[in-house]
């Protein structure tokens, strides 16, 4: 949309958040840079969705601060806040047409007839809907439905876009080439974005930073390149990503399964001592399964000549890079 | 896992802020029912220890006086009766119906809706033209040879029987197909495989697994029968004198209102004590939900060929459906009759008695009475009943059954509880004999069915849209105008349908807070009834039940044109 829409940053500080006597949000700070991509990544009671909710003011906060642009939104009313969410199952309005429900947020907020026309028929070729605007959401598929529901977030020139799990309903495909367009709207519109996900692909693919949360604490925030080759904890080297971990000699380490390779160790690397137990061919990888001293291990390596894959019930020799080997303080 | 930051202690957890506007639109309907159903039936209590210091002589005199022992015992073995009548006509029922084919069940389904939805005055006006002396059934029975002089059907415990049991079965017949239907197919044919006759997998398989919904079933029927008052009144013998006629002649005739609340106290605890025994069991939801049962993955269906037992099952089923039915289409015939006498079939047809229901100022006034009674109870339960409805919701959970429990309250007490402490209530206010006082009556009557049928209507309303509602920047009134109301919509069409179908049938309320000059059709057509059947109520029957298609129909056509669009 031709209107400079360039997404707010947002801050949070100290929030708390109880049903009950069990916290759900334990304390958490959180800076969302404008314009960035920001992914909320857990498992499901982790607080990923609380927080979104408490953000966009459908829950209130025990304790806490919530900013956008510096402007403290704690007392702002859900309808004033300006915030787009998109909703897991979208909440299309299921009486209202495509194009009624993308000019929904603009009618109420008092826009001449023009620009609501304007706007919304720009909205709907954004998420390429022009043709579907007179039908109703039911009878739209799920992947027409899901950019019904972002262009009504859209529409509004959010400070900030939340995204609960949008994609979660669709299908594997379809949820990969979504992926792709909203990478693509995001670069070309400059909003802000919050996802919650809780798959880690999805969280790889599209974040420009990725938090996971556990247990309503932030347990790591990094861009994804840190988290997958620095994770803060082994909770977070399992979560994102496979992860072998290892009880050596010398305390627990962990090596990802791509840095586990078959064959002695030389200078700079550590070795361990396996039985292959099963050896599966993925095509251009080659999955090694073994049983190593902490436990089960994975190597994953590019496939060679059928003849050079070890024997099944073989004991041999891994190594990895010392370099590559992830250890933590003992907690 | 580490720690980065210094752990804090949680600040004490505030309970959440829901605000005052779930109070403020439950508020109207709890302030309704206390004025109009709770002090009414408190003012019965107090009345029944005695009007000057507190006297137990009342309940004394029950218990002590053989007459009213009699009636006490008699009350609850007819509604026993009854209900074992109804359960056993009713499997016959929901068997047929959930083994015949999608279309042919929608017929039969309308058999059953049919009776249910035709008020209970009008059948029992019908079974009576049946059944009496020189009614249709006898008078076929001798014209065929088979008995020379009339039987006694009617003015006896026959009569009282075949009329309860007819309005009360669908009761039992809509949650056991419920229950039916949430047999999966699979189990049927997992008991065969393991070698079960047909008699084995109807006792071992679908009679436990059906027992629910008939004991939910059976235990509504029964809790309605001990404080029905038309069908025993119209249909029953000195014999058969229930409570409830108790309570009305000692109101009526021997003007002793002291036994009569005594007596209503025992109704009412009776009731109460049934109602909470089901809440324990069954929940509350059971009561309106037709059984509530789950369909199943690949619900219980006729598999492959039935059998000997299962033909006999059915065509049982196809003659009780028959005998749902009879009354109500046997009306038609008798109200085109030619003849001034009850005689079946007509010796010729004519619309003279129409002519004549439509000449008489009695009948004319009754009608506009009834009219002006829903004027009032209609529009006020539904503004009520809708407005409870979206509070009760947003109620905090703890909270909400108890509201929901005082809200249907009224559907669950006897009618004749709420009359006759409301007579007494209002007669010394000079407000009697008003149509629009028996309106505002009714309302506490209606607007439980609008609050059921709205909560319904809401619980398929997704929450998050109006979240998406708010979250786009609409007010609260917006997003109730815009987005609620037109989800709802249908739920509130439809309790308001009810809520007229229940004030335009209600008898007993009119009784009591009528006079000759204010009566109701229904009324007026009570007093026909009792006093002798001309052929006239024949015609108002044929019209209540044309106008109740009619409005039937119109619901349907709105839901499914809602549905469609």
């Amino acid at each position: 949309m031709p209107d400079a829409l360039i997404g707010k940053a947002v801050s949070i500080r100290g929030l708390w958040k109880s049903y009950g006597p069990q916290p759900v949000l334990h304390g958490l700070d959180l800076d969302v840079a404008a314009g960035e991509f920001c992914t909320l990544l857990g498992a499901s009671g982790s607080g990923k969705t609380t927080m979104l909710k408490v953000i966009a003011g459908f829950e209130t906060t025990d304790d806490g601060a919530i900013a956008i642009d510096g402007r403290d939104i704690a007392r702002v009313p859900v309808a004033k806040r300006n915030i787009g969410m998109v909703f897991q199952n979208y909440a299309l309005f299921p009486h209202m047409s495509v194009r009624r429900n993308v000019s929904f947020g603009l009618e109420m907020r008092g826009l001449p007839k023009d620009e609501i026309t304007r706007r919304t028929g720009q909205a709907l070729e954004l998420v390429e809907l022009g043709p579907f605007a007179e039908r109703l959401p039911g009878a739209l598929s799920g992947g027409q439905q899901q950019r019904v529901a972002l262009a009504r977030a859209l529409v509004i020139n959010p400070d900030i876009l939340l995204m609960d799990e949008p994609l979660g309903a669709l299908d594997k495909n379809l949820r990969q080439s979504i992926q792709l367009q909203l990478k693509a709207l995001h670069r070309e519109l400059g909003v802000t974005i919050l996802y919650v996900t809780h798959d880690q692909e999805e969280a790889l693919h599209l974040s420009d930073r990725i938090v996971v949360m556990d247990k309503g604490r932030i347990a790591q925030n990094g861009t994804p390149e840190e988290l997958y080759n620095a994770p803060a904890s082994p909770f977070v080297a399992g979560f994102l990503g496979e992860c072998n971990f290892v009880d050596g000699p010398a305390g627990p380490w962990a090596v990802r399964p791509e840095k586990l390779r078959p064959g002695p160790a030389g200078a700079g690397q550590r070795e361990i001592q396996a039985e292959v137990e099963t050896v599966i061919f993925l095509g251009a990888a080659t999955k090694i399964v073994a049983r190593g001293p902490g436990g089960q291990i994975t190597s994953v390596v590019t496939s060679g000549p059928a003849a050079a894959r070890p024997e099944i019930g073989s004991r041999i020799a891994f190594h990895a890079d010392e370099a590559d080997i992830l250890t933590w303080p003992a907690a | 896992m580490t720690a980065t930051r210094p752990l804090r202690t949680p600040p004490p957890a505030r309970p959440a802020r829901t605000g005052l506007l779930p109070w403020g639109l439950s508020a109207p309907l709890v302030v309704l029912l206390a004025v109009l159903f709770i002090w009414p039936v408190l003012l019965l209590m107090g009345l029944s220890f005695g009007e000057d210091g507190f006297t137990l002589e009342h309940y004394r005199r029950l218990l002590e006086v053989p007459l009213y022992r009699r009636v006490l015992g008699n009350t609850f073995l007819i509604a026993a009766m009854v209900t074992v009548l109804c359960v056993a006509f009713s499997y016959p029922v929901a068997y047929l119906l959930a083994t015949v084919g999608e279309r042919t069940r929608k017929i039969l389904f309308v058999m059953v809706l049919l009776p249910f939805w035709t008020s209970a005055l009008v059948r029992t006006a019908a079974w009576i033209v049946i059944l009496q002396r020189n009614g249709i059934l006898n008078s076929v029975l001798q014209s065929s040879g088979l008995t020379d002089d009339p039987i006694a059907f009617v003015y006896n415990l026959s009569g009282v029987l075949i009329g309860m049991t007819h309005v009360l079965m669908p009761f039992v017949v809509l949650p056991l197909y419920a229950a039916f239907r949430a047999i999966d197919a699979s189990l049927v044919l997992a008991a065969q495989s393991l070698g079960a006759s047909a008699l084995s997998v109807a006792r071992r398989v679908i009679l436990p697994l059906t027992a629910p919904g008939v004991i939910a079933g059976a235990t509504i029927v029964f809790m309605n029968a001990i404080g029905y008052y038309i069908t025993p009144a119209l249909m029953g013998g000195p014999g058969q004198t229930l409570i409830s006629m108790l309570i009305t002649q000692n109101i009526n005739v021997d003007l002793n209102w002291g036994l009569a609340a005594a007596l209503s106290v025992v109704l009412l605890v009776s009731t109460l004590v049934i109602f909470a025994a089901f809440q324990r069991a069954f929940g509350l939801d059971r009561l309106f939900a037709g059984g509530g049962g789950r369909g199943a993955a690949q619900p219980f269906g006729l598999q492959g060929r039935r059998s000997g037992g299962g033909w006999i099952a059915a065509a049982v089923g196809l003659v009780v459906l028959a005998l749902l039915v009879a009354p109500i289409v046997l009306v038609f015939p008798m109200a085109a009759s030619n003849s001034p006498y009850l005689q079946f079939p007509p010796p010729s047809y004519s619309l003279r008695w129409f002519a004549n229901f439509f000449d008489d100022p009695k009948w004319i006034r009754s009608i506009w009475n009834s009219l002006k009674a829903a004027s009032v109870a209609v529009p006020l339960s539904v503004a009520i009943g809708t407005a409870a409805a979206i509070g009760t919701s947003r109620l905090p959970a703890r909270l909400r059954p108890w509201m929901e429990t005082i809200f249907v309250l009224p559907m669950v007490v006897p009618v004749i509880l709420l009359g006759v402490g409301l007579y007494y209530m209002l007669s010394p206010l000079g407000v009697l004999g008003s149509p629009y006082t028996l309106g505002l009556a009714q309302t506490a009557l209606c607007a439980p069915y609008v609050f059921i049928t709205v909560r319904a209507a809401l619980k398929g309303f997704d929450p998050s849209l109006e979240l998406a509602a708010m979250n786009l920047g609409a007010g609260w009134g917006t997003m109730f105008r815009r987005i609620m109301l037109p989800a709802i919509a249908p739920g509130i069409a439809a309790g308001a349908i009810f809520a007229f179908i229940q004030s335009f049938d209600d008898v007993v309320l009119a009784l009591f807070l009528t006079n000759v000059r204010s009566r109701t059709l229904p009324r007026a057509m009570y007093e026909g009834v009792a006093h002798e059947i001309d052929p006239t109520i024949n015609a108002a029957s044929a019209l209540i039940i044309l106008f109740t298609i009619l409005v039937l129909a119109l619901n349907l056509i709105f839901t499914r044109r809602t549905r469609n669009a």
